[in-house]
């Protein structure tokens, strides 16, 4: 895909103006999605389940505690809530098994795709050289159906985008890659003309988010 | 480096400021006391504070005596160094901090004047990191010589960075060689020329006689603050005007509503107090307060206008823009042009009667300071634009009136109306229907409601679709936005950090989409284009990003 790329600009300062044939531009219609790892879905179901458990609990405590204190004022307050309760831990029940199997991603030479949504979708494109840092980190559920999330963080993205559900060792690898392409972008970004705090061209930070991601990464495989 | 500047050793060592910055420290400390007051103030604590009124005449002496005291302990501690490639700060009296700033991550150094300082001629000096929005260097009361002296080091650690890197990659060595573009022969010297000294001037200087930083590009007359003045006021008049038209105390129109509609025990209309004599009388006395509302206001947005904008410049030094403007303390924001991400023009309502434009360029990061200016012409803000992104974007446009925008599809008129008018319209009725039971008076209300609802938002989402446009060329984008303002957004594609194609599920029905691009400061969507064409265009940006590393 990514060698159909049409034009190398050359030396990226000088003032080059090639002729762009828009059709031969990589496009995205016929890209093979990877679809994420098989037992995210059941992951988050089982998460589910046990913020549905947590919620029942709960509520049972309140119902029986508190409420019939207040119940003659709000006669249909339990039904009501226990019908809301329940459409929420169903939902959360079943929707990870309409929703995962539309996500999906496509690591490309110079950047990286990610679709998502099922009634609002969306496909986000990070392009490797505008990317600043990676993340690894995985909850003790992630760890225990063997995920973890990747984070990418572009600057002024804030708390970065997050891809949920992939396989340990295909978030690692993932990782690996893309603070390889960052580097090799760093490296090849001399002409940049101003003291830039991009910690992409800068070795001494990227060395630190190396190490930081490195120890987070040990740390999911020894579980 | 100019001859003028003192050598390294004077700064090489741990100083303190001068002792004048206790104005400032007095300024920061009365500055906290007012915050932690508000706090005081929203735990109810004020009402023992007026109680022990008695002892104001004692506390108040005291309390200034104190807080003098902190200034004079937060000036003893403040000290700084400048060292061969970084600037370190330590202050503090109770909490103390260390600031380690590397010359090659300084982002810009800003340059402020309070009256203090412009009377003994002296700058606080503040210093923008991108990215660390916690730190916060700032370096009061300074010769001027000082700030020169940063910004020489910064521009030299940035030479020898970039020296540093040719010598390691020589096949990109294209970075001293002038390129085609005769107007700038070489983005690197006009570079290191922002960041210099601009004139050699002798550090000592009174506060008469500024150095000139450049050349003067524009300069806003007197005259001007009251217009900025009066645009502050914004679309306040639209908000107040209807206040004049409401013809009687809105209470007796709700309760004869309230009557029709079977809530409350039916009143004829008769029984409305009505009176057409004081009616006039009142809409006069409405008149008067809305005009007295809005002359306050206009007074007030004046008054604020000149304190920040008076005597306002912008220069241009190279390719760095600085704009200078206050009235007490002045101001100093330096740009340079390869860090702007994106350059917005906005017009509100006043502005359109003075057919003129607010204008912003949005520097790296958000911490860093937005080169602003307060009031532009149309041809000015176009020139401006095409220097700022240089040789690239020659087919945008900056101005919202622009025949090239091109609108977006229509649906989004249908889409919005449903967006803003669907929970109001809904909700209220069903929450009705479930405290009344269905009736007849119910039927009317709701329909009604919804009708009301449903009108309200096709008028603001017809106004919104008027708005929404854009124009692109080979490098960049422009859209056009808003709803009674207008602003337009302009960038070039390789600015983008990460770029996304939305859809609805009626987008998809209609085959359109929305594009969100994301730069290093906010992001930009054009909303329900041609699914295609917005999928073509992400590639395009993608193509473009991916090309180019230049970014900042």
């Amino acid at each position: 895909m990514a060698d159909s790329t049409p034009v190398d600009t050359g030396v990226p300062g000088m003032f080059v103006n090639p002729v762009v044939p828009l059709d031969s531009l990589p496009g995205t219609e016929s890209l093979e999605w990877t679809p994420l790892h098989p037992r995210f879905a059941r992951r988050l179901q089982v998460g589910a389940l046990i913020r549905a458990v947590l919620i029942v609990g709960a509520w049972t405590a309140f119902h029986l505690r508190v409420l019939p204190f207040i119940a003659e004022r709000l006669p249909w307050l339990p039904v009501f809530a226990w019908a809301i309760i329940g459409a929420f831990c169903l939902w959360s029940l079943l929707w990870p098994a309409v929703a995962v199997p539309r996500r999906g991603y496509v690591v490309r030479d110079k950047d990286l795709l990610y679709k998502s949504g099922v009634l609002w979708r969306s496909v986000k494109a990070f392009p490797f050289n505008r990317v600043q840092h990676t993340k690894l980190d995985s909850t003790p559920l992630d760890r225990r159906f063997g995920l973890a999330s990747l984070s990418v963080f572009p600057a002024g993205a804030g708390a970065g985008h997050r891809i949920r559900g992939l396989g340990q060792e295909t978030a690692e690898r993932l990782r690996v890659y893309i603070s390889e392409r960052i580097e090799a972008d760093g490296d090849a970004e001399s002409n940049d003309t101003d003291a830039a705090p991009a910690p992409a061209e800068d070795s001494e930070v990227n060395s630190e988010t190396n190490w930081e991601t490195n120890s987070e990464g040990a740390g999911d495989s020894g579980q | 480096m100019t001859a003028d500047l003192p050598g390294t050793s004077e700064f090489d060592r741990w100083r303190r400021t001068s002792p004048f910055a206790i104005v400032f420290f007095v300024r920061g400390t009365i500055e906290q006391i007012r915050i932690y007051g508000q706090l005081l103030a929203t735990f109810g604590l004020a009402f023992l504070l007026v109680r022990a009124r008695e002892l104001a005449g004692e506390l108040i002496p005291v309390a200034i005596l104190l807080i003098i005291a902190v200034a004079v302990l937060r000036y003893w501690f403040f000290r700084f160094r400048i060292t061969g490639d970084r600037i370190l700060i330590r202050q503090g009296v109770v909490k103390k901090t260390a600031l380690d700033l590397p010359l090659d991550r300084i982002q810009a150094v800003n340059i402020q004047r309070s009256l203090t300082d412009r009377l003994l001629g002296l700058v606080t000096v503040s210093v923008d990191t991108a990215g660390s929005g916690a730190v916060e260097a700032v370096i009061p009361s300074v010769k001027r010589a000082f700030a020169d002296r940063i910004r020489a080091q910064v521009a030299a650690a940035r030479r020898e960075r970039l020296a540093r890197r040719a010598e390691a990659d020589p096949s990109a060595e294209g970075v001293a060689i002038p390129t085609g573009d005769q107007r700038r022969p070489s983005r690197l010297a006009d570079e290191a020329l922002a960041g210099e000294a601009p004139d050699g001037r002798p550090a000592r200087q009174l506060a008469t006689d500024d150095p000139s930083p450049g050349e003067v590009m524009m300069k806003l007359p007197p005259g001007d603050m009251v217009r900025i003045g009066v645009r502050m006021l914004g679309e306040g008049p639209v908000g107040v005007l209807p206040l004049m038209f409401l013809a009687r105390d809105p209470r007796d129109l709700l309760r004869y509503f309230a009557g029709q509609l079977g809530y409350l025990e039916p009143i004829s209309r008769e029984e409305v107090p009505h009176d057409l004599v004081s009616d006039l009388a009142e809409l006069i006395v409405r008149a008067g307060f809305v005009a007295a509302v809005l002359a306050f206001f206009a007074v007030l947005g004046i008054y604020g206008a000149f304190k920040t904008y008076f005597g306002f410049r912008l220069y241009r030094t190279g390719a760095a823009y600085r704009t200078r403007a206050g009235l007490f303390t002045q101001h100093e924001v330096v740009v340079q042009s390869v860090k702007v991400q994106q350059v917005t023009l906005s017009q509100n309502l006043v502005d359109r009667c003075f057919r003129r434009f607010r204008m912003t360029a949005q520097p790296v990061s958000d911490d860093a300071e937005v080169l602003e200016v307060p009031l532009i012409g149309a041809n000015m803000a176009e020139g401006l634009r095409a220097e700022l992104f240089g040789s690239e974007g020659g087919g945008l446009t900056l101005l919202p009136q622009s025949r090239a925008m091109v609108r977006v599809s229509a649906a989004f008129i249908g889409a919005l109306t449903v967006k803003i008018a669907a929970a109001p319209a809904l909700s209220i009725p069903t929450i009705g229907l479930l405290f009344t039971g269905p009736s007849a008076g119910w039927a009317q209300f709701a329909l009604i409601w919804v009708l009301v609802w449903t009108l309200a938002g096709a008028v603001i989402a017809l106004q919104r679709w008027r708005r929404w446009g854009y124009v692109h060329d080979d490098d960049g984008i422009a859209v056009r936005s808003g709803f009674v303002a207008r602003k337009v957004e302009a960038f070039l594609f390789r600015k983008v950090q990460s770029a996304t194609v939305k859809q609805s599920p009626l987008q998809r029905l209609k085959g359109l989409a929305t594009l969100e691009m994301q730069l290093a400061g906010e992001s930009v969507e054009v909303p329900y284009i041609d699914h295609r064409a917005a999928c073509r265009l992400r590639d395009y940006i993608l193509y473009k990003v991916e090309s180019n590393a230049r970014w900042h």
